[in-house]
């Protein structure tokens, strides 16, 4: 795994999660060195602090490896999670519940959307949004109360917007989990 | 950290969300704190499993749940008084301050916020097991003060000596006996009973066997009474039979066995004018139409009376 930050820091903090989650892991502070080490070595997936800086340079320089941006994933919460005493078998059951669940999530927000029921798209959104934080898919988290607002007032537009950012936003937790829960 | 510490007592913990993720994480946090976990998949399905097995020692509820909420859950528990105390923690998200003001409202006794924290869970559940604890120890003193109120109430109305009621319960047996007559229209009837030359009896062999004598007579009396009638310590040497359901020859009847039953006895008393045992005379009334309880009493002792002058040793009516 290589942890993309300018800052130190933020650097060593995801480190630390990454490690407490059974991750060997390199360190860059930039777009190049990111570049150098990627070309040097395969990585499972590139954690980065800022996505779509450094992504274009990446595969420019023929590296497939999976970027994971902090927001998609902060894996801090997972480490949090894995500091349990069934550590990360936790961690794996939690992120297989969410990814069995996904698909369901996903027809039943455009269900309610489409009929705009208010309650049933209130209920999934509020859901789904405690699921996302527990395990610190922030993205998502923030997609989901922006949805959940919009449906308890109505807002059948926006509503129908935000559930299209939800579902992107859940694949992309649900990508970034999958790699993340199998060290 | 007492994180990893088993605590001295388990709490049962129920947890209660429509949620699988926030379940399971709740799930293992309880267990690592070495308590029991009951999930439970919405609020009517916590509320169906409260009403079926009983209060759990905490609830951790999620607050937005389809069917009844968190707070309303919150409510349903505390409206149920019971000794035990059930610690309600409602979770909220973050950024819904309002809501862990509506839930402390709603009965909540703490919060929680979306994310779930195992420590901050842990914080919770040290307090819920300080106050349930609290509530349990409440619970085994008003027992126990009950038990003693009890006893106390059973003392106020033995007689120490014979453990026959005393006139204070025979009072309250015969108000309760008279109201029950009245309004059925039953009977019932009233056995004066006294010790013959009692007074006799402590002057030559002394109070001790006087009071062994009474006791005698006590034990002989309470033998010879039918289920559902009761002898009482009225004071001094007399005592009473209350005989519910009997009409007065029928009484007559019994009291006459009573009597005969503590002549045979035989307890040697030189100075009786009714023989040379211990004997008793008795006097039988029985409830006449639209009588107050002391009518009753009086017909007895007048009966008593009569009964004495007769020679003793004798049930008069």
């Amino acid at each position: 795994m290589l942890v993309v930050d300018e800052n130190p820091e933020n650097r060593r903090a995801v480190r630390g999660s990454l490690e407490a989650l059974g991750w060997l892991v390199d360190e860059a502070a930039d777009g190049p060195q990111a570049i150098d080490a990627a070309v040097a070595r395969d990585y499972a997936a590139v954690f980065m602090d800022r996505e779509s800086s450094g992504i274009a340079g990446l595969r420019a320089a023929g590296s497939t490896a999976r970027v994971i941006g902090r927001t998609t994933v902060d894996p801090a919460r997972l480490a949090l999670l894995a500091t349990s005493r069934s550590g990360r078998d936790l961690v794996a059951e939690l992120v297989d519940l969410f990814v069995r669940s996904a698909p369901s999530r996903a027809g039943a927000l455009r269900d309610a959307a489409g009929l705009a029921d208010r309650d049933a798209l209130r209920f999934v959104a509020h859901n789904l949004r405690g699921s996302a934080g527990n395990l610190g898919a922030d993205a998502l988290r923030e997609a989901c109360t922006h949805l959940e607002n919009a449906a308890v007032a109505g807002r059948w537009a926006d509503a129908r917007a935000l559930v299209d950012t939800v579902v992107a936003e859940l694949e992309a937790a649900r990508d970034a989990l999958l790699v993340l829960a199998v060290s | 950290m007492t994180e990893t510490m088993a605590p001295s007592r388990p709490l049962n913990v129920m947890v209660v969300d429509d949620e699988a993720v926030s379940r399971v994480v709740l799930r293992s946090a309880v267990e690592d704190l070495g308590h029991i976990v009951e999930e439970a998949t919405s609020g009517d399905d916590a509320w169906a499993r409260i009403s079926r097995d009983g209060m759990p020692d905490v609830v951790i509820t999620d607050h937005l749940m389809p069917g009844i909420g968190g707070f309303e859950l919150c409510r349903r528990i505390r409206a149920l008084r019971d000794d035990s105390y059930t610690y309600v923690v409602v979770v909220t998200a973050l950024d819904d301050p309002d809501d862990v003001l509506a839930g402390m409202e709603a009965g909540a006794d703490d919060y929680l916020t979306k994310p779930l924290d195992p420590r901050q869970l842990g914080l919770r559940l040290v307090a819920a097991q300080r106050v349930t604890g609290a509530y349990r120890e409440m619970a085994g003193y008003r027992a126990e003060l009950e038990r003693a109120n009890g006893e106390l109430v059973e003392m106020a109305r033995t007689d120490p000596l014979t453990r026959l009621g005393n006139r204070r319960r025979l009072h309250e047996d015969l108000e309760a006996l008279h109201a029950r007559a009245m309004r059925y229209g039953h009977e019932y009837c009233l056995a004066l009973v006294d010790l013959d030359s009692f007074k006799a009896y402590n002057d030559t062999y002394g109070h001790s066997a006087g009071d062994d004598a009474l006791k005698a007579v006590a034990d002989a009396l309470t033998a010879e009474c039918r289920t559902g009638d009761a002898v009482y310590r009225y004071g001094g040497e007399e005592l009473v039979v209350l005989l519910s359901e009997q009409a007065l020859d029928g009484a007559c009847v019994a009291v006459e066995r009573m009597r005969n039953a503590v002549m045979m006895l035989g307890i040697p008393h030189v100075n009786n004018t009714a023989g040379g045992v211990v004997t008793i005379s008795a006097g039988v009334a029985s409830l006449t139409p639209g009588a107050q309880v002391t009518g009753v009493l009086t017909a007895a002792d007048d009966a008593l009376y009569r009964a004495k002058a007769a020679g003793k040793n004798r049930v008069t009516s």
